[in-house]
């Protein structure tokens, strides 16, 4: 080392070095397991939601598919989106329905443990987010265990 | 039909290019290389995102595609004739290392932002406008803004990410979650380089300021926790802008370009997020703070940006009827002193939040031994500055929370403090590696020689350092 570090400029630059390792280190520890952890998933239009799905309810590449169908319903006709606030499972396909629902127009049914107080015919769709079977009010088409849609009875 | 990574790039380089020129408009300055792409990158996403808010009010769909590409044609073509060479830079080994770790480090955020999914409110708030905005020819309907059903996407909230995102989209030809992702990534190479040149331009320490560039990537919650660079939250590239801000601010006294690119940069601080406002009005109070010799007229234009975007967006809301859902209760003296006694338990989460080594390594210890090694060494306009500018939001963020609408307030504090926090967190980082750069000394070839080229010349023969 050239002369002129000695002394003074050798104590700071050991402080600063120490404090740059620990600090790497310590950062270290949290982003290291973040880059091993998972891989990357194959491309696709909805690679978020399609992943949400896949890990709430267990069914890969739903997001396409749930969009496309919602799509295809008559536009005259609102979507309902049945979901329970307190349970965040519901609550989270619930938000993700109404991503996917667009551009329909959609009215979001809070229930605890009552059935919402409404007419299956006035929608073009019901999507029930992580609720009993026995709510049902119209043949359905279960996606998954935990998210059903029911039709209107006109389609 | 051209390829998504192909169109990807077309949009890219386009928005790199509009940036290029503005800062060739406004900073006449030769310009390091690092310092330029990112400068180029946050003007140009900016430019565009604005861009396309103002252009929908008069064209749509391609229209407006081709309107917003000739606009960056054009600043790309002021870049080209405004260009200026660059001094040669002969690197050392060490920078040599320092550079490939930095790449290395960029290629790690991208594999971190591909493989991760957008995060919740990334997805929810941010992308799903963008979504709307492309399937709709490049505007959100009236509609939405007065949708109760979907008020949970925050219709309020400003279009600075969304429409970085639909521009992309727009180039894509379709909205597309995966590749939206790289956008996000380049915020991050363009915060720790705007980090790096600030240092070397402030002390001249070249190696210093790549290894606080490198550093930059030890930074939890920069890059794993939620609201993270790859999750696609506003808070990461509002905190770059910020950053880009107070340097030039604590560099504006070298030179007027660099106040003029700072208040560039102050201006689109409410155009990414609420918050922004709150950064806007600190970035405002330290350009009044430490205006030096500037005219207050000349520093009060320049600063006016910020506001002026606020009310615009503010106006664009009530006229569409917006339907909001506060999280916070009336802004008044009797909340206020009902809920004064709210005061300690935010602060002392702030104080652990603070100091979690998860989510922020050692950036705080840090960033108050700073303060104190920036005073101790006489730079006290830049501890100052630096001071004021994390400490009036921090302060804000805490006080907000008296006012927080959530029966819960405690949850609400916890849910949004890291990235509260991470909105300044960039700048403790400038001034932590501020701090460290004036306590050490210089350790660059170049130096060392000049400084025994110096002390040969001017020492007697025989206390001449032999080795």
């Amino acid at each position: 080392m050239d002369q002129h570090l000695a002394k003074p400029g050798a104590l700071s630059l050991s402080l600063a070095l120490g404090f740059a390792i620990a600090f790497a280190v310590s950062g270290a520890r949290q982003v290291g397991p973040a880059l091993r952890a998972g891989a990357i998933h194959p491309p696709s239009e909805l690679h978020s939601c399609d992943l949400y799905l896949e890990l709430v309810a267990h069914r890969p590449q739903l997001a396409a598919r749930l969009s496309a169908a919602l799509r295809a319903l008559p536009s005259d006709k609102p979507i309902a989106i049945v979901l329970r606030d307190q349970d965040p499972e519901s609550a989270f396909l619930g938000m993700l329905s109404a991503y996917l629902a667009w551009p329909h127009t959609i009215h979001i049914f809070r229930v605890e443990e009552v059935s919402p107080a409404f007419s299956p015919r006035d929608y073009a769709a019901i999507i029930y987010c992580n609720l009993p079977q026995e709510n049902a009010p119209s043949p359905e088409i279960v996606l998954s265990q935990n998210l059903r849609v029911a039709l209107s009875s006109a389609r | 039909m051209i390829s998504l990574p192909l169109a990807f790039f077309a949009a890219f380089a386009l928005t790199i290019g509009a940036g290029a020129g503005m800062v060739a408009l406004l900073a006449p300055v030769k310009l390091r290389l690092g310092e330029r792409w990112a400068l180029s990158w946050l003007i140009g996403s900016m430019i565009v995102s604005f861009g396309e808010w103002i252009f929908s009010f008069l064209c749509h769909g391609f229209i407006l595609q081709a309107a917003l590409t000739l606009l960056c044609l054009g600043l790309g073509v002021v870049a080209f004739v405004r260009r200026r060479a660059h001094s040669p830079i002969r690197p050392g080994n060490w920078e040599y290392f320092l550079w490939t770790l930095f790449l290395l480090q960029l290629v790690a955020v991208f594999y971190l932002s591909f493989k991760h999914t957008l995060g919740w409110d990334g997805l929810l708030n941010w992308e799903f406008k963008a979504h709307i905005a492309y399937e709709n020819g490049g505007s959100l309907p009236p509609t939405y803004f007065a949708d109760e059903q979907r008020a949970f996407s925050h219709p309020e909230y400003p279009l600075g990410i969304p429409n970085l995102e639909l521009w992309f989209y727009s180039w894509l030809g379709e909205a597309n979650q995966f590749w939206i992702k790289a956008i996000f990534p380049s915020y991050y190479a363009a915060g720790a380089l705007l980090l790096a040149a600030f240092i070397e331009i402030l002390t001249e320490k070249r190696l210093f300021a790549l290894a606080s560039a490198v550093l930059f990537f030890f930074v939890p919650q920069f890059l794993v926790n939620p609201g993270a660079a790859i999750t696609g939250y506003a808070d990461f590239p509002l905190a770059v802008f910020y950053l880009g801000a107070i340097g030039f601010l604590l560099l504006a006294e070298r030179g007027e370009e660099w106040f003029w690119l700072a208040a560039f940069l102050l201006s689109f601080l409410p155009w990414l997020k609420r918050e922004g406002i709150v950064l806007w009005m600190t970035g405002v109070v330290c350009g009044l703070l430490f205006r030096g010799r500037r005219s207050l007229g000349k520093t009060i234009f320049g600063l006016s940006g910020g506001l002026l975007v606020f009310l615009s967006w503010q106006g664009y809301l009530l006229a569409n009827h917006c339907f909001v859902v506060s999280d916070f209760a009336g802004l008044n003296p009797e909340s206020l002193s009902k809920h004064f006694n709210r005061l300690g338990p935010t602060l002392q989460t702030l104080v652990q939040n603070l100091f979690d080594l998860q989510l922020w390594s050692l950036l705080w210890y840090g960033a108050i031994a700073g303060a104190i090694i920036l005073l101790w060494h006489g730079r006290a306009r830049a501890a100052l500055l630096l001071l004021v500018a994390l400490l009036l939001p921090l302060s804000f963020d805490v006080a907000i929370f008296l006012f927080s609408a959530w029966p819960d307030y405690l949850r609400h504090v916890n849910l949004s403090l890291d990235r509260l926090v991470m909105q300044v967190a960039p700048t403790a980082f400038l001034l932590v590696s501020l701090a460290a750069a004036v306590m050490v000394p210089d350790l660059t070839k170049r130096k060392i020689l000049e400084a025994g080229a110096f002390r040969r010349q001017n020492l007697p023969a025989e206390q001449e350092p032999s080795g």
